[in-house]
This record gives structure tokens, C-alpha cells and sequence, in this order.
């Protein structure tokens, strides 16, 4: 995929992973690795930047005798979410000028 | 390679980076290790997934130099070599490593300046901070704290049964009766507290903890020392010596308390992010 395609496809992956309930950073990429491909040093830098921006915190928590960091979605992070969906519907419109005319594999 | 490799050489590759910067993604890396070990991956399979150390901080150096240009101007400071401008609390240049001196220019500035071995020693302690390994004493607080919930339960129960006893009503123990169940449970539900406090990180669990033993130990001695002074002293009941019991219970309070305190000390940091 188009890697600037790609960037804010995964930034809106991340902020869907933590949004029904808080998560770690493996199980988001176990999460997201069906639809999209990412690895851990893709995700990290998404992590802060989202954390930079507001949309999420994160928390430590004790786990099987060791550390692990807690990603929870805030309320600006749930605001980029649904501008993400509202945005979609332009996108599909774009989409179907591009690919106009030309038939389904 | 195994994972303590991997870490040192991650750390190494990103000693040009800000203390906090680089202490933050080795416990990411770290995190990540550990997961996917816990998910049924042995150490090596797990590293590999990760990449290879040079790969992983050329992207983590990338994307900080990224972030550092699209921060505004203003408060950052221009490497004498290669001209970047970086902010002001690198102690390195991320782009090519040429090292900041900068003067001390204040007491807390002078204070923050580590005593020896510079950032990259101090990035290897924050990593050994991290790397503790917790579940043996993990076990113990919980067992400490649920043995004394426990013992509580008991003596709450001992309470109730002596209240139902027909000989209780008029005996005038009921005040002492209440009294009884009202400070048990009260430490019960700050049992509760501290064991929270400490699953979840709290900044102030040791020291809730930590007050969580001191409580009894308190208590105790105070029981111990009033019935001394009543019995030995006041005659009441004649010469009363320390039972061995309650001698056991002061020394176990005090041989809990100490290495506790100790432990907590040494690793203060991992309770304040």
C-alpha cells in the first residue's frame, strides 16, 4: 500500500484498537495485523504521536511480574475516529471517480 | 540473540538520544519481547520478530528527527557541526552524535547533572531499573497482604461469635465489641487500598504498603507494653513476663518491615514515571 496512503489508515487502526477497551502494544498489532501489515517499529512512533497530539495516554500496569504500558483512548482520539468515517465518504467518492469505467477483477 | 543482547545493543545505537527518549523505547522493545515470549514464542524467535538492533534505531532516530523539525523554532539550539536544529534539552545531536556542553547555569541545573558516566550510563541504569525481575516479591506482598486480610476475617469472627453469647449483653464489652469490628474492617478496606495502589503502580503504594504492616506492628506494641506496665507494675494480676508469642510477633514485624522498606527504597523509581 501507498505508504502516505497507509500512515493515516494506521493512526485510525490504532485509535479503533484501544477504542471499546484499553490494550497493549502487542495485542494492537495482533489486532491490526489481519487488515493492515504493521510491526512494532511502525507502531511505536504512531503511539507517541498520538499520545503528542492528545489522543490517547498511556498507563503502566504491573503484568505477570513485569511492566506493561496501557493504551486508553481520550476524547480527542474518539473526535479523530469519527472525522476518519465522516472523511471515508469523500474518499469512496474519489474512489469511484479513479476506478470509474473500469470493470472488477 | 537473546534478549539482554538485543536491549544492550539497542541501547548502544541510541545513545545520542535524549535519557528519557531512549529509556522509553527500550521499555517499549522490552514490552514487546516479553509479550510475544508469553504468547508461546521462544526468546530467540522472539527477538528476531522484533528486527535486527540497527534497523530498529535507524527508524527510532528517524522518526525523532522527524518530530524535532516539525517542532517550532524558537527554543532550540543548533549543532556546531552539522548545523541541525535540535531542542534544547538534547544532550546530543541526533543527527550526528556531536555531544552538547552545556554550562550549568543554575543550582537545579547543576544538581540534574549526573555525577558520573554521562547519558549513556544513565540510559543503562534506566533499563536495569526496568528489567527487574518482580514476581518473587510479588508473591510475597500478596501473600502478606492476604494472610493479614485473613487473620482479620478471623478476628472478626471472633467478635460476632462472643457478641451472639448470651453472657455478652450487659457484660459491658460492648463498646469494646464495636470498637473491635469498626477498626477491623476499616484496615481490611485499607488492605484493599494498598493492594490496588500496588497492582495498579501507584506512585504512593510502597509507602501504603509499607504503613499497611507498620499498623499491627504499632498496635501490638502497644498492647504489649500497656498490659506490661498494668500488670507488672499495678499488680492487678500479679507478675506477667512476655508471653513468647507476643515476642515473636514484635521480632516477625520488625524482620517484615526492614527489607521491605529497603526494597521499596531501591527501586522508588519504578513507582514514579
Amino acid at each position: 500500500m501507498d505508504i502516505q496512503m497507509k500512515r493515516g489508515l494506521l493512526d485510525a487502526a490504532v485509535l479503533s484498537a484501544i477504542r471499546d477497551k484499553d490494550s497493549w502494544g502487542y495485542q494492537i498489532i495482533k489486532d491490526i495485523k489481519p487488515y493492515v501489515d504493521i510491526s512494532e517499529s511502525t507502531l511505536y512512533p504512531i503511539l507517541r504521536r498520538l499520545e503528542a497530539a492528545g489522543c490517547l495516554t498511556v498507563r503502566t500496569e504491573e503484568y505477570s511480574g513485569r511492566l506493561r504500558k496501557y493504551y486508553h483512548i481520550l476524547p480527542a482520539g474518539r473526535a479523530r475516529l469519527d472525522a476518519f468515517r465522516d472523511e471515508w465518504k469523500e474518499v469512496l467518492a474519489v474512489y469511484s471517480y479513479i476506478v470509474r469505467g473500469e470493470t472488477a477483477p | 540473540m537473546t534478549k539482554t543482547e538485543f536491549l544492550s545493543a539497542l541501547r548502544d545505537e541510541l545513545r545520542a538520544l535524549p535519557e528519557a527518549d531512549a529509556a522509553r523505547s527500550l521499555e517499549y522493545y522490552h514490552e514487546m519481547i516479553d509479550d510475544r515470549m508469553d504468547d508461546g514464542m521462544t526468546e530467540e524467535e522472539a527477538v528476531a520478530a522484533v528486527g535486527d538492533p540497527g534497523e530498529v534505531a535507524g527508524e527510532i532516530l528517524r522518526e525523532y528527527a522527524a518530530s524535532e523539525e516539525e517542532r517550532e523554532g524558537g527554543e532550540g539550539i543548533r549543532c556546531p557541526r552539522c548545523s541541525k536544529v535540535v531542542g534544547a534539552e538534547n544532550r546530543f545531536c541526533p543527527r550526528c552524535g556531536y555531544p552538547f556542553e552545556k554550562e550549568p547555569n543554575s543550582v537545579s541545573d547543576h544538581l540534574a547533572e549526573p555525577k558520573a558516566g554521562g547519558p549513556i550510563e544513565a540510559i543503562s541504569h534506566n533499563a536495569r531499573e526496568a528489567s527487574y525481575d518482580l514476581r518473587w516479591y510479588r508473591a510475597l506482598i500478596w501473600f502478606v497482604i492476604w494472610f493479614q486480610a485473613f487473620l482479620n476475617g478471623l478476628v472478626l469472627i471472633d467478635t460476632f461469635s462472643a457478641m451472639t453469647d448470651s453472657s455478652f449483653a450487659g457484660s459491658g464489652a460492648e463498646s469494646w465489641a464495636w470498637t473491635n469490628v469498626i477498626t477491623t474492617v476499616l484496615y481490611i478496606v485499607y488492605l484493599v487500598i494498598a493492594r490496588r495502589a500496588l497492582a495498579r503502580w501507584k506512585k504512593h503504594a510502597p509507602c501504603l504498603y509499607l504503613i499497611s504492616l507498620f499498623i499491627p506492628f504499632l498496635a501490638r506494641v502497644a498492647a504489649v507494653t500497656v498490659s506490661y506496665i498494668t500488670c507488672n507494675y499495678f499488680g492487678a494480676f500479679g507478675f506477667i513476663p512476655l508471653s513468647a508469642d507476643d515476642i515473636f510477633q514484635l521480632v516477625e514485624a520488625v524482620v517484615l518491615f526492614i527489607p521491605n522498606l529497603i526494597y521499596f527504597r531501591k527501586r522508588a523509581a519504578l513507582f514514579t514515571e
